[in-house]
């Protein structure tokens, strides 16, 4: 591996001047994607900008109605942490499922979203959960929604000298259900060929009051994941029955232009969104049922 | 054995505390005072002339010590191999596969020899490359290697039969009966043409050299299972008589044969002298993708039998794509033609095996050597057969399979081991005859190799020392099977002396006498012999002495515990040694060879035993999706006796696990000659995570091992039947009969598409 220096800032602000004043300078979390890559020679920062002693960055809190994870939360943080289980198991569900339990143990929220790889876990679970991304820079803090933040293929809405410090994700209300489901071609650690992620609201009669269904690797070798919603899947209103599901799995198969790659060809892909989707609603209904 | 103290006891492998605590000195591990780090400059092109290599700025770079390229091995014979000497240390002129190393540089550490890579200039002009058997095969396609020279190193090794102006570098053939014709004689015939991927072995250590002149003295240390013959090339290529160059193999990190033969050993050697300096190669995890795979294989075939279940006829064509560079592939070849006949009972046989040359990753040893690619078309035709017939695919195996006492092949040794036993366990532990739950399916596949090597010699020697210590000199490689362990047993055994009193020690050619190799899963069964043999050697030496010690007839004597007894007289082995030299000094020094009997036969010698086990899954399959939900896996294997319960387990296990890999989802893919996955991220093997829900294991132990105690090998059959009993499983669960392999959930899936629109 090339040559580097590593810098332990401690405040928000130093981190920014520091990542203003490299030019090849990088943020490092848990490292598990940006040390493969710099061993591979495909990123060569000469400035590593630690995040670890900037105070707070490990938070999880609820206030407001939302819940707060900070950006060096890790991923195994997310899938045992009681309270993020109770506030929003789908999260859980989802940071469960990425790779073994030593990435889990040191890749973060803010380092995953950072990275912006297709496969993600978290990616669709956030999406799905309407998250918002807090980004710290020059001008101070800033929100963007999740499914806006990942813009492309490893492309997010970070200008330079700017950070992400957590997540911002709005409590359901009541009668609320969700479900990750990951679907690997390889071992069961592998990164998903297809990752979905579905979140309802049902009445006590069954209707559909809110429904939003977040797919990774569905948007060519975008991040960004594709989300399907009540409105547009026509099922707003209606009952969450089995075509109501059907219909909203269409949806998402229509949309999905989804790449070609290892883990999967494209016609594979798009019609395992189908069936993904479909499924991992109906997981949801059964919860948001049990949870009304 | 029920007498033995050590043989077959639960005895700790004698490696585990330093191995689990992490105190083990791997060669990774290894500082050799002054050494520099050498890095390789690879082609980013499958097939192209090298037009210009200039290394001067590279050169000139502080710290950069030596930088070689091809044009600058002069003075040696830069070429080397197993079959032929066809593979350049560095390429000269052209090179023929993505990631060959082109140049070399030995720098003072890492990073400076990796900046002074990026300082070479290479102009390459692209030539036509052949990247798949397809192409290699197509008429008038662009040749790999024009000519051939035999290394002639292996006995076996000597009749390469080339196609001259065809990329089949080596042909192999056994006939029987009236061969194909006899077909035309049974009552069913099946055919099916079978693919079997590219795979690679993943050690967690990859490889590692270091290379140090003296003088005319040339000592290397090396992850290599093959220190005798490494020994040997290295002094071909530089001139050098076998006294002069050192092979010392500490403890390495896997191999799974992709350490077998010379690999880095002669660019780090030509390093180190043209540094002046100690020079260690470490290969990245990438760059051993680039350097060995598995053969990827298409093998046609077809199967005849009678109405009432008689297996008469079978005829096989293989093409086993070799890749640039023959290295072990025509043995390979040999041996994949020659299993791919299968454990049973045959009239008339036809086998064409190929090995053909394509611009991609040299293919070579890889644990089953050829046998599972065979054993994935033969097992798979005898479930067609069963099928086509509507019995069950047990009875039909048990029916046909060759007995104790019968031969395989007329011309080689008689099977040894009774394979009916392991199906009939393996046929329990995976609940053969239980009912079975709607969409569930079983597979049940044998696995035989012949086992040992093609011809091969060992030589193991014991030091009975004068404090009743002992050390054994043997030249297997522990690359985690544990031979320290079980040589120690063997000697300890053999010497009634307390294990811990018994040491064996690295392999390293000054040293420790001549062994052929470490593969085939040779070492208990040969090393195993010619320890065995030293130390009855020491034994009857010790027998010697104590009857004039005693004064006593030979039969009253026994040997306990480090003690010899006649009464109720004793005298301990550091009495005797003293009674015998007249002093407490000297030694007992005992040696043993394992030379083979009979020099001829249809792999040019005789088998030295038959490696034989049985797999057996249930699954289920997602019909959605295509996932193939494996619920049972069962592995058998007949080890003739256990020396050690818990490795002999380990290995089989392991074995069974490593082949669960290439049959549900490992392949290495290349596009253009370009391999695009060379990594853990993109090529992945099995964890224990993705073990079945049920995973169990069995040793067969009849005592019918041609090895020390009734022992055989063990450690290659149980990835040799994983992918048929996998695949017989899909097709019972699904009835969907997929050729190619892995079983990935698309390609399972396209087989459920396929066979709703009425395509089998």
């Amino acid at each position: 591996m090339h040559r580097f220096t590593v810098e332990q800032p401690t405040t928000l602000t130093d981190v920014s001047a520091l990542l203003l004043s490299h030019e090849e300078a990088r943020v490092i979390a848990g490292g598990t994607a940006l040390v493969l890559l710099m061993k591979e020679g495909l990123l060569r920062p000469t400035v590593l900008v630690a995040l670890r002693r900037v105070p707070g960055l490990d938070r999880v809190e609820t206030r407001n109605g939302t819940l707060h994870l900070g950006a060096m939360v890790t991923q195994h943080t997310v899938e045992t942490s009681p309270a993020i289980r109770r506030a929003m198991p789908l999260l859980g569900e989802a940071a469960g499922k990425v790779g073994n339990i030593r990435v889990r143990s040191v890749s973060t929220v803010g380092g995953s979203l950072s990275e912006a790889d297709y496969q993600s876990d978290l990616a669709p679970a956030l999406a799905a959960a309407a998250a918002l991304v807090e980004v710290f820079g020059p001008q101070g803090m800033r929100t963007v929604p999740v499914v806006e933040f990942l813009r492309g293929m490893y492309e997010v809405d970070l200008q330079r000298g700017e950070i992400v410090t957590g997540v911002r994700v709005p409590l359901p209300p009541p009668g609320t259900g969700a479900a990750y489901l990951k679907h690997v071609t390889g071992p069961v650690t592998d990164r998903p060929c297809v990752g979905v992620a579905a979140m309802v609201t049902m009445d006590g009669n069954g209707v559909c009051r809110a429904l939003r269904v977040a797919l990774s690797s569905a948007m060519g070798f975008s991040s960004r994941p594709l989300v399907v919603d009540a409105a547009a899947a026509g099922v707003a209103g209606h009952r969450l029955d089995d075509e109501a599901i059907a219909a909203v799995a269409e949806a998402a198969y229509t949309r999905a232009d989804p790449p070609d790659d290892l883990r999967g060809s494209a016609w594979y892909r798009k019609e395992m969104t189908r069936v993904f989707t479909r499924r991992a609603l109906a997981i949801a209904r059964t919860r948001a049922t049990a949870a009304a | 054995m029920s007498d033995a103290t050590v043989i077959g006891r639960p005895v700790q492998r004698v490696d585990a505390l330093e191995k689990v605590t992490g105190r083990a000195r791997f060669i990774s591990d290894l500082v050799v005072p002054g050494m520099l780090e050498g890095r390789i400059l690879r082609s980013p092109r499958p097939h192209a002339r090298l037009v210009h290599v200039d290394v001067r700025r590279a050169a000139a770079l502080p710290g950069v010590a030596a930088v070689l390229c091809g044009a600058d091995l002069t003075g040696i014979d830069p070429y080397y191999g197993v079959a032929y000497k066809d593979q350049p240390i560095l390429a000269i002129e052209r090179v023929r596969y993505e990631g060959e190393p082109v140049a070399a540089v030995a720098a003072s550490d890492r990073a400076v020899a990796e900046a002074a890579l990026e300082l070479i200039e290479v102009e390459y002009a692209d030539l036509p490359a052949v990247t798949s058997l397809e192409e290699a095969l197509a008429p008038g396609a662009p040749l790999v290697h024009e000519a051939y020279r035999v290394a002639g190193h292996y006995r076996d090794l000597r009749r390469l039969r080339p196609e001259p102006g065809t990329n089949i570098c080596h042909r192999y053939r056994y006939e029987r009966g009236a061969g194909v014709r006899g077909l035309a004689a049974a009552d069913v015939v099946v055919e099916d043409e079978y693919t079997f991927p590219s795979v690679q072995h993943v050690s967690l250590e990859s490889f590692v050299v270091i290379a140090r002149w003296d003088g005319d003295q040339l000592t290397v240390w090396a992850g290599t299972q093959h220190p005798f013959p490494v020994r040997k090339e290295l002094g071909e290529i530089f001139g050098l008589g076998q006294n002069q160059v050192r092979v010392v193999v500490p403890l390495i990190g896997g191999a799974f044969g992709q350490k077998c033969y010379t690999k880095l050993e002669p660019l780090a050697a030509a390093l180190a002298r043209a540094a002046g300096r100690p020079v260690r190669v470490m290969l990245s995890l990438t760059e051993a993708f680039r350097t060995l795979t598995r053969h990827p294989a298409k093998i046609r075939m077809r199967t005849g039998a009678t109405h009432d279940g008689r297996l008469v006829a079978r005829a096989v064509q293989l093409w086993m794509d070799t890749g640039a560079y023959a290295d072990v592939g025509p043995r390979v070849t040999n041996k994949a033609g020659y299993r791919s006949i299968g454990p049973y009972r045959w009239r008339d046989l036809e086998v064409d095996a190929y090995t053909v040359h394509t611009h991609r990753v040299p293919a070579g040893a890889f644990r089953g050597y050829g046998g599972p690619q065979a054993a994935w078309a033969s097992e798979s035709q005898i479930d067609r057969i069963a099928e086509a017939l509507g019995m069950d695919p047990l009875t039909l195996r048990d029916r046909n399979l060759i007995a104790k006492g019968e031969a395989y092949s007329p011309e080689d040794t008689p099977m040894d081991g009774d394979l009916r036993v392991s199906l009939r366990v393996a046929a329990d532990l995976v609940g053969w005859t239980a009912p079975r739950p709607t969409g569930r399916g079983r597979g049940i596949a044998v696995a035989l190799k012949d086992g040992g090597g093609t011809h091969t010699v060992s030589t193991g020697v014991v030091r009975l020392h004068a404090d009743g210590t002992a050390t054994v000199f043997a030249g297997s490689v522990e690359i985690g099977q544990g031979p320290r362990t079980v040589m120690a047993q063997i000697a300890s055994e053999v010497l009634a002396l307390p294990m811990q009193r018994v040491r064996v020690h690295e392999p390293d050619t000054d040293l420790t006498p001549y062994d052929q190799g470490t593969s085939a899963s040779r070492s208990t069964t040969l090393m195993g012999y010619a320890v065995h043999a030293a130390a009855g050697d020491v034994r009857a030496q010790l027998l010697e002495i104590a009857q004039r010690f005693f004064e006593a007839p030979p039969e009253i004597i026994t040997l306990k515990d480090g003690a010899a007894r006649a009464g109720n007289r004793s005298a301990t082995y550091p009495e005797l040694i003293a009674y015998h030299f007249g002093m407490p000094g000297g030694e007992l020094l005992g040696r043993g060879t394992f030379r083979p009997g009979v020099f001829e036969g249809p792999l040019g010698g005789a088998t030295a035993f038959w490696e034989g086990g049985v797999g057996a899954a249930e699954v289920e399959v997602d019909g959605e999706t295509g996932e193939l939900h494996l619920l049972v896996y069962a592995t058998v294997a007949d080890v003739g006796r256990a020396i050690n319960h818990v490795l002999c387990e380990g290995q089989d296990e392991g074995a069974a696990i490593q082949g669960l890999g290439h049959t549900l989802f490992e392949e290495l893919v290349f596009e253009g000659g370009q391999l695009l996955n060379p990594n853990l991220i993109d090529y992945r093997v099995p964890l224990m995570s993705d073990l079945p829900d049920r995973f169990s294991s069995a040793l067969v132990e009849n005592g019918d091992g041609p090895g020390p105690f009734g022992s055989k090998g063990v450690g290659e059959s149980g990835i040799i039947a994983p992918a048929p009993a996998v695949a017989a499983a899909l097709r019972q669960a699904a009835g969907v009969h997929v050729r190619n392999l892995p079983l990935t959930p698309e390609r399972v899936w396209r087989a459920l598409r396929a066979k709703a629109m009425g395509v089998d």
